[in-house]
């Protein structure tokens, strides 16, 4: 664990440092408060800090108080070191954000223990945020794919569509199924039917860019968002998704299925009043054409109105 | 009084017994008290109490931190007269101070040098 010092007496300085040292922590010292608080509100900042009350340019109270006031996360524990001994300088050293304090001239037994103490505390701390991380992953995530869950891709939806209009880009919406999916689970059972969903979410991944996103929309629906800098081609995105599925058999189990799927589009353009649900309802009856016009196919929504009205069939 | 054995004792208890750093920090006693004893001169020839007794107060960490305490109270003494403004008997407790801290970094060297391994 990094340790921060800050101490405006050289000779007390150089006691800390080599007493940390000793007791194996990696060090950063300083004699500046400003310089202190600088590291401390930095990227990557020691944990814990000890820091001298009286210093010339900032004061130990002072770098605590706007610490606290700065950042939340991560937990830094700071141990005051100060020669004041009165119970109202000590009650105003924590109340300005100090976690703990020792008294000049520090026992370093004593001090030790308190560092140690400090240790605990940013530990839990630091396991608290992870396991809050998880959670909220968990959260967002579909367990079976991997990919966002119904949720949390129409949230992207929304981010990422206030953010086209913000930055005046073009926003491609995919909305894909797998063809005859009830088929597969029945003829091979629903574990193989899971693994083709699996698989269909990975080559989706594939095809889109780390800033693309998709989404399991809904049993064997999957929703993309793709936000385009130039104008948006949704013909050459529905066919790249289209073709990376059919393109070749999936390996499950021993067995090799041809998988194949649907492909609805539609495009966001800057300044047009299409909001983030119509997108979909759009990309939706796209799906939708196909889907009446043998499937295995792709198209895009603004295209649709130039063909002939489906077929009747079903 | 407490003898000099006795104050050897408390100084490597600071230290946890690493007569190497306690070495480092009796060498660089003298010029870190001299660079403090010049902010408390200039204090005083500038009548700020302020600026004085936060210099006595560097002094009184700095000496209670290597384990002189008892000249870490006469900087506590130094300190009170620096805030009650009563600055030429401050000056002259604080010269004292200066040569008491020096001879006493001497004596403690010596018997540092002198100690068998394992004390
Ligand atoms: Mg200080």
């Amino acid at each position: 664990m990094r340790v921060l010092i800050a101490e405006d007496n050289v000779l007390t300085r150089r006691m800390l440092e080599r007493t940390f040292e000793r007791w194996g922590y990696e060090l950063v010292s300083t004699p500046s408060g400003k310089e202190a608080l600088d590291l401390l509100l930095g990227p990557d900042p020691p944990l814990i800090a000890v820091v001298d009350w009286m210093m010339g340019d900032l004061d130990g109270v002072t770098v605590c108080r706007r610490l606290r006031a700065e950042r939340t996360e991560p937990y830094i524990y700071i141990i005051l070191v100060t020669g004041r001994r009165s119970t109202a300088d000590i009650v105003a050293g924590l109340e300005a954000g100090a976690d703990d304090y020792i008294v000049k001239p520090f026992n370093p037994e004593e001090l030790r223990v308190r560092v140690r103490a400090g240790e605990r505390i940013v530990r839990l701390h630091q396991e608290l945020v992870n396991a809050r991380e998880k959670l909220r992953l968990q959260a967002l995530t579909d367990p079976l794919t991997q990919i966002w869950n119904h949720k949390a891709i129409l949230d992207r939806l929304d981010s990422e569509y206030e953010r086209a209009q913000r930055e005046g880009i073009e926003l491609v919406v995919a909305m894909m199924d797998v063809d005859r999916f009830k088929q597969i689970n029945d003829t091979y059972g629903h574990q193989v039917g899971d693994q083709v969903l699996v698989e269909t979410a990975a080559r989706i991944r594939d095809v889109l860019r780390p800033y693309d996103s998709v989404g399991r929309y809904g049993g064997e629906e999957f929703l993309v968002i793709v936000p385009c800098q130039n104008p948006a081609d949704p013909a050459d995105i529905g066919r790249r998704l289209w073709q990376r599925i059919r393109g070749t058999r999936y390996k499950l189990d021993g067995l090799h299925l041809r998988v194949t799927v649907s492909v609805g589009l539609s495009v966001w353009h800057a300044s047009e009043d299409i909001p983030p649900p119509q997108l979909v309802q759009r990309a939706d009856q796209a799906l939708y054409y196909v889907k009446r016009n043998g499937r295995d196919n792709y198209m895009v929504y603004s295209h649709m109105a130039a063909l002939p009205a489906p077929a009747n069939a079903g | 009084m407490e003898t000099t054995r006795t104050l050897l004792h408390r100084c490597l208890t600071q230290v946890e017994g690493d007569t190497g750093l306690l070495e480092e920090l009796l060498d660089m006693l003298p010029s870190c008290l001299e660079d403090l004893m010049a902010s408390f001169r200039k204090a005083v020839v500038d009548h700020d109490a302020t600026a004085a007794h936060e210099a006595a107060h560097s002094v009184k960490g700095m000496l209670a931190n290597v384990g002189f305490f008892e000249l870490a109270e006469l900087a506590y003494e130094i300190e009170q007269l620096s805030k009650a403004s009563r600055f030429s008997v401050a000056l002259e407790r604080m010269e004292e101070l200066a040569e008491k801290t020096n001879a006493t970094v001497t004596e403690v060297r010596k018997l540092l040098e002198n100690m068998p391994c394992g004390c």
